[in-house]
């Protein structure tokens, strides 16, 4: 199949693209692909733009599959919001292929390095944008899911609770209950380790606020 | 209202207590759906005793994390660890 090289004006949600060389394999779309996996740890999206230069294209994107999850994560502990990080990779990854122009003999580990970097910064900088902080740290649902209720009622709910976490709420939970402190979970991810925190208890503080009572069905969605 | 969240609360481990047993009551019922075959038992004792080379995004973790078997496993390595520390 032949490759179209085209170029496109990428401005997409005004993040303040310039014009960028597209390698695109038809039929396939000429944007981006938006990440459908079901767990965080699955990519599958690619970028629709390139460095203009093959070799330095495929450091990029090997860089920018490592640096995904991160996203992913990032997305979730500073913004509370999951889809945010396609945004956040699109602004790493533009960012690192002007680096990449700039400095071609980088490395796929420095280049990942930077990606991580520039995503860490952009979602701390999105989160006090938006002030994202949700008022939580009232536990008073979760305590009393435990005090004013059965064992029946309880193991219910927690089933419930369990299949609403978000795959990456899931994780952190399996983490904890393997033992790992919240420093040594940050620490393995790169992560603040207080964003992770506070970002697991709002999920579940939120999905046990949307549990229905044992024996009604559970609200869809 | 922004609360500090410097350390861990008393209700939040109250709750991450009471999770957890529900979960391991989930998993030893058979309750849910590891994902890949059983790791090896060097693998659960690294993974008990959390070894700096334990990757936590390692898919056999969240097995683990969820295999009848396995959780068995480690919950006695995690009791002998504690018993001949």
């Amino acid at each position: 199949m032949d490759t179209i090289f085209i170029f496109l004006m990428l401005n997409k949600r005004s993040l303040g693209y310039t014009p960028s060389q597209l390698v695109v394999n038809p039929p396939a779309p000429h944007t981006r692909m938006t990440p459908n996996g079901r767990t965080w740890r699955e990519l599958t999206w690619s970028w629709a733009y390139s460095t203009g230069h093959p070799a330095s294209d495929q450091k990029l994107e090997a860089a920018a599959r490592a640096a995904w999850p991160y996203a992913f994560l990032c997305a979730w502990a500073h913004l509370n919001d999951h889809d945010a990080a396609v945004d956040l990779m699109d602004h790493a990854v533009h960012n690192a292929s002007q680096y990449l122009t700039r400095h071609s003999d980088s490395s796929e580990q420095k280049l990942t390095a930077r990606i991580k970097s520039v995503i860490r910064r952009r979602a701390r900088q999105l989160a006090a944008k938006r002030s994202h902080e949700l008022p939580s740290g009232s536990m008073r649902d979760m305590e009393q899911l435990q005090v004013h209720h059965s064992e029946e009622e309880q193991r219910a709910y927690a089933n419930q609770l369990f299949s609403r976490l978000s795959p990456t709420a899931q994780s952190v939970f399996e983490w904890r209950w393997l033992g790992y402190s919240w420093r040594e979970i940050g620490g393995k991810l790169e992560m603040d380790h207080s964003a992770l925190r506070r970002a697991y208890f709002r999920e579940l503080e939120f999905v046990v606020g949307s549990l229905s009572p044992p024996g009604e069905s559970p609200e869809c969605g | 209202m922004r609360l500090s969240w410097c350390r861990s609360s008393p209700s939040e481990d109250r709750f991450e207590s009471w999770l957890s047993r529900a979960h391991e009551e989930r998993v030893l019922a058979g309750k849910t759906a590891p994902v890949g075959p059983c790791p090896g038992e060097s693998f659960l004792q690294d993974l008990a005793r959390k070894a700096g080379r334990i990757e936590l995004t390692d898919p056999r973790v969240n097995h683990a994390a969820n295999c009848p078997t396995c959780m068995s496993r480690l919950l006695i390595i995690r009791q002998e660890n504690r018993s001949h520390p």
